[in-house]
């Protein structure tokens, strides 16, 4: 980095209310739920609340935060990059992170594998420095380079290790808008069910929980990574058809369910084989 | 003794032969030739009937996989090939001069299989071309009202092809994976350690 263009009196700020994506770009990332970084150190999470599924199976909902973690740096400064038309360089106590929000690309210095330490840790982004900057440090071809998507799912992975972000209901129907690129990200266990599931039809967390006998933690660290990179949304419900009648109390929606194929024997014994050998 | 099939199609040098041959129980058996037409351009042998392969499961089980040939002088054999098959495996590829308009042909050519059981999606090439980028594939699938999985993938590597095809099964049941234990009725542990996914 030759620094130049670079504005070093920009420090980490929060996070600042931003628009939608840019017209004809990349989605920019979901916005981190909190503006934490600045703030003094949150108190000593509370006991995980449980919860049950449909079948009253409790289970334990876990949460975290992801602004307070390396996941929410590189989204926020993402963002802000983006705006600026400028990459930033996220300095800390790891090694820098330099985003290029025009190419959709990372790099992160020794790799992205080197981060993979950091990223479990909490309030790390509180020690960033984030250097705006219209000339790249790297090269475009740099081997080091990574897709940002493929970097936010890591780090979403790193920071949840099975928690559900905060403000994230169980209740709420999720749809996934596509199939993730799994052939270049993680895959953790009972994520390709999921997205299978989620790309079909809308189902809450404690649905898929039960439909898929998935441990909640795996559903719950499949959340975070889908959500880092902006591929889950809520399904809206309709809006209330006119009516002159009193409105009838609210009905929960209905179980969704998985018929079975009448093949799923033997698909299930091609797909022991594919994950085996 | 139950058999199944499962097509693996595409344009001329997607990788077909190459993909069937990462994941095949046996080497795979070609009927490839030398092209005399234009194809000879891009690659010294060509499939001009079929690529088989095989998949044997438990007992006498199998699952055959089929590559139809890439040609458009071929294309009378996908149908053929098609009929029966528990879905199919597009493999497009970036290094040809229109890719989106490959999908769409191929999506044509399958329109009823697809309909009827499962399509998956795979992108090769793109290590060499990004562009069109998995977003613009995605987005062709969806102008033609098919939901599908795509991936970028790389022929030769088996973890790609079997991920491919894992995706291509579960898009049919998703339910395909549970194979665990029914959830006991026991509170949950008071400590549960967080578990690291990365």
């Amino acid at each position: 980095m030759d620094g130049h263009g670079a504005d070093r009196t920009r420090r980490w700020t929060p996070n600042r209310d931003t628009t939608g994506p840019p017209p004809g770009g990349r989605p920019l990332p979901p916005r981190p739920t909190e503006t934490t970084l600045a703030r003094p150190p949150a108190p000593r999470p509370s006991p995980p609340a449980t919860a049950s599924t449909h079948d009253e199976t409790p289970f334990e909902v876990p949460r975290y935060d992801p602004a307070r973690f390396l996941q929410g740096l590189v989204a926020t400064g993402w963002r802000q990059a983006e705006e600026r038309g400028q990459s930033v360089h996220l300095q800390g106590p790891w090694p820098t992170i330099a985003v290029y929000p025009s190419s959709f690309a990372a790099v992160v210095d020794g790799g992205q594998d080197s981060l993979r330490a950091y990223a479990g840790q909490q309030d790390l982004p509180r020690h960033a420095g984030l250097v705006f900057t219209r000339a790249p440090l790297y090269h475009v071809n740099h081997p080091d380079m990574v897709p940002l998507d493929i970097l936010l799912w890591k780090l979403a992975l790193g920071a949840s290790r099975g928690r559900l972000p905060l403000d994230t209901s169980l209740d709420t129907p999720w749809t996934l808008g596509e199939w993730p690129n799994f052939t270049r990200l993680i895959v953790t266990p009972g994520a390709m069910s999921i997205a299978a599931l989620w790309t079909r039809q809308a189902c809450t967390l404690r649905q898929t929980i039960h439909l898929l006998n998935l441990p909640p933690a795996d559903v719950f660290a499949f959340y975070a990574a889908a959500a880092a990179i902006d591929l889950i949304h809520p399904e809206l419900p309709p809006p209330p058809a006119p009516t002159t009648r009193p409105a009838a109390s609210p009905t929960p929606p209905p179980l969704p369910a998985i018929n079975p194929t009448p093949r799923r024997g033997l698909l299930r014994k091609v797909f022991d084989k594919l994950r085996t050998t | 003794m139950t058999h199944f099939k499962i097509i693996f199609s595409g344009p001329v040098g997607a990788g077909k032969t190459t993909a069937i041959a990462a994941v095949s129980d046996i080497p795979p058996v070609t009927t490839d030739t030398e092209p005399t037409d234009e194809t000879r351009n891009l690659k010294a042998t060509t499939t001009i009937a079929m690529d088989y392969g095989v998949l044997h499961l438990d007992g006498d089980e199998r699952v055959h996989l089929y590559g139809t040939p890439g040609q458009d002088r071929f294309s009378f054999m996908r149908p053929i090939l098609a009929e029966g098959a528990i879905g199919v495996i597009l493999l497009i590829t970036n290094t040809r001069p229109a890719p989106l308009a490959d999908l769409n042909e191929f999506l044509d050519a399958f329109h009823t299989v697809i309909q009827d059981t499962s399509l998956a999606v795979g992108v090769t090439g793109m290590d060499i071309h990004r562009h069109p980028s998995l977003d613009h594939y995605r987005q062709t699938l969806l102008h033609a009202h098919v939901t599908a999985p795509v991936f970028e993938v790389d022929a030769r590597r088996r973890p790609d092809i079997a991920l491919l095809v894992q995706a291509l099964l579960l898009n049919i049941d998703p339910g395909l994976d549970d194979t665990r234990p029914p959830p006991t009725t026991e509170p949950p542990p008071a400590h549960t350690t967080a578990r690291d996914y990365w």
